[in-house]
């Protein structure tokens, strides 16, 4: 040990790589680079492990649904049945309301705005080291057509936005991360807003904030829908956020900021769809 | 020069890193208390500074960050400095360390851990005007520093027992030279 601390003191180590961590943080900052040649090695080496993992632990969850007795799966099946009964009905009255729908829009000339995405399923691999900010990773990556700035969805709800890709990896941001913002608008009155990420208010009451809302003639009020906006640079149009949980007016009286429940379970995600396309938006 | 010891310290602690980073991001996941999970790295990097010295701890400190920020760092090099200087800090204590004794392990885990807290609120945090310490300190700090701590115990005999098993083969192949 003696002899290997004749070699190179300490204090050189130190600074050699103080300097290489804020030479990372200017090129990061500049240019945008996070890795290189890195990301693809520890692509090659933790990714696989990470998909075993999740694999493992997704099979052994299984197995404790295949632990309920008999009675429960008659009275789950009972319950589903009602259920589809119920959906069936719904979905013929939705199918006919659809198809006056269509009649209209064809009568209005209009192109079918939100079109139907195509997308891409993933399991959720891995979450972020840090219990700071709320970023994961998806077990596909750019040899599934992945590509950064596409758009993340789990059920019907947005869950955030592709920051970076591997071969056989992604890694997105969520929406409740803290860092993050998105353009909303109100679904009803097509009032844009800003919507962000807060740890504060995801961490005490399971929502994200809500400002820069002008609501002039006062119609957004709590269980108000609210989707991405058209005129965000990032993400697509229309996709379901949440729903608000209160709202109250700014002291410069002219906008509005409240909290959003989202609609994505995140504490629970394990799939995701990943929308393969990006906004165009002509820069 | 004796390299095969020395190789064979770097392997060792690479897949002993590698395997705290993926029981951190897809085994404790699973096993959250309070919507907080252990932070491995920083306990590993504590370990490897008062146990080794300065030299090593910022070394391992730096690749342990580094890992962090290529696979979930929005600014990338931030986590690598943060941890590289708590492994560089913690070597300070190494004159203090004696191997059965665990509770100045512990305690040093558990500063480092509320040091790295603070870090990331100060630059991460703060800098975005968020001003409510009280709350990140109750919500996020103490419980991620409780949870490693507990982690932590069992943690420390494997790492105590690798070093060891290591600092004998290198004291080994150094009779051998001489």
């Amino acid at each position: 040990m003696r002899r290997r601390n004749s070699g190179i003191p300490s204090r050189f180590i130190l600074a050699f790589l103080s300097i290489l961590c804020i030479v990372f943080l200017f090129v990061n900052y500049s240019t945008g680079f996070s890795g290189g040649p890195l990301q693809t090695v520890a692509n090659y080496i933790f990714i696989p492990m990470q998909k075993g993992i999740s694999y493992i632990g997704s099979s052994v969850s299984v197995s404790s649904e295949d632990a309920k007795t008999k009675e429960e799966l008659i009275s789950e099946n009972q319950a589903l049945q009602t259920q589809v009964d119920e959906l069936t009905s719904q979905l013929t009255n939705m199918q006919l309301q659809q198809s006056e729908l269509t009649n209209l829009q064809e009568l209005y000339a209009l192109d079918q705005q939100y079109a139907d995405y195509k997308t891409t399923g993933a399991h959720v691999i891995a979450k972020g080291t840090s219990n700071w900010f709320d970023t994961f990773t998806i077990d596909k990556g750019s040899d599934d057509g992945i590509k950064v700035d596409m758009n993340v969805i789990a059920g019907s709800g947005l869950v955030g936005i592709v920051t970076e890709v591997g071969p056989g990896y992604s890694v997105i941001k969520s929406i409740i991360n803290d860092s993050s913002a998105v353009s909303g608008m109100i679904l009803d009155t097509s009032d844009n807003c800003i919507v962000s990420g807060d740890l504060e208010s995801m961490t005490s009451s399971n929502t994200i904030l809500l400002s820069n809302l002008e609501d002039t003639e006062n119609q957004v009020s709590s269980g108000t829908s609210v989707v991405t906006s058209n005129i965000s640079n990032k993400y697509l149009p229309g996709i379901l956020i949440g729903y608000v949980t209160s709202i109250e007016a700014d002291s410069n009286g002219l906008t509005k900021s409240g909290t959003i429940t989202p609609v994505v379970d995140f504490k629970h995600l394990q799939d995701v769809l990943v929308i393969l396309e990006t906004k165009e938006t002509g820069e | 020069m004796e390299i095969k010891p020395l190789i064979l310290r770097i392997v060792s602690i690479f897949l002993l890193i590698a395997v705290c980073f993926l029981l951190q991001t897809s085994v404790f996941i699973h096993f959250e208390l309070a919507s907080v999970g252990p932070n491995l790295l920083i306990a590993l990097t504590s370990f490897f500074g008062f146990m080794r010295g300065r030299k090593e701890g910022a070394i391992i400190g730096f690749s342990c960050g580094l890992l962090n920020d290529l696979f979930f760092g929005s600014y990338f090099g931030a986590f690598a400095l943060i941890y590289m200087l708590i492994g560089y800090l913690n070597g300070f204590f190494r004159k203090l360390f004696y191997g059965d004794d665990i509770k100045l392990p512990l305690f040093l885990v558990s500063i480092s851990d509320v040091i790295y807290g603070f870090a990331v609120y100060v630059f991460m945090f703060l800098a975005r005007s968020k001003t409510n310490v009280g709350f990140y300190v109750k919500s996020v700090i103490l419980p991620e520093m409780v949870y490693t701590l507990i982690v932590s115990f069992l943690l420390y005999f494997i790492v105590f027992k690798l070093n060891q098993w290591l600092e004998k083969k290198e004291k080994r192949s150094d009779r051998l030279v001489r």
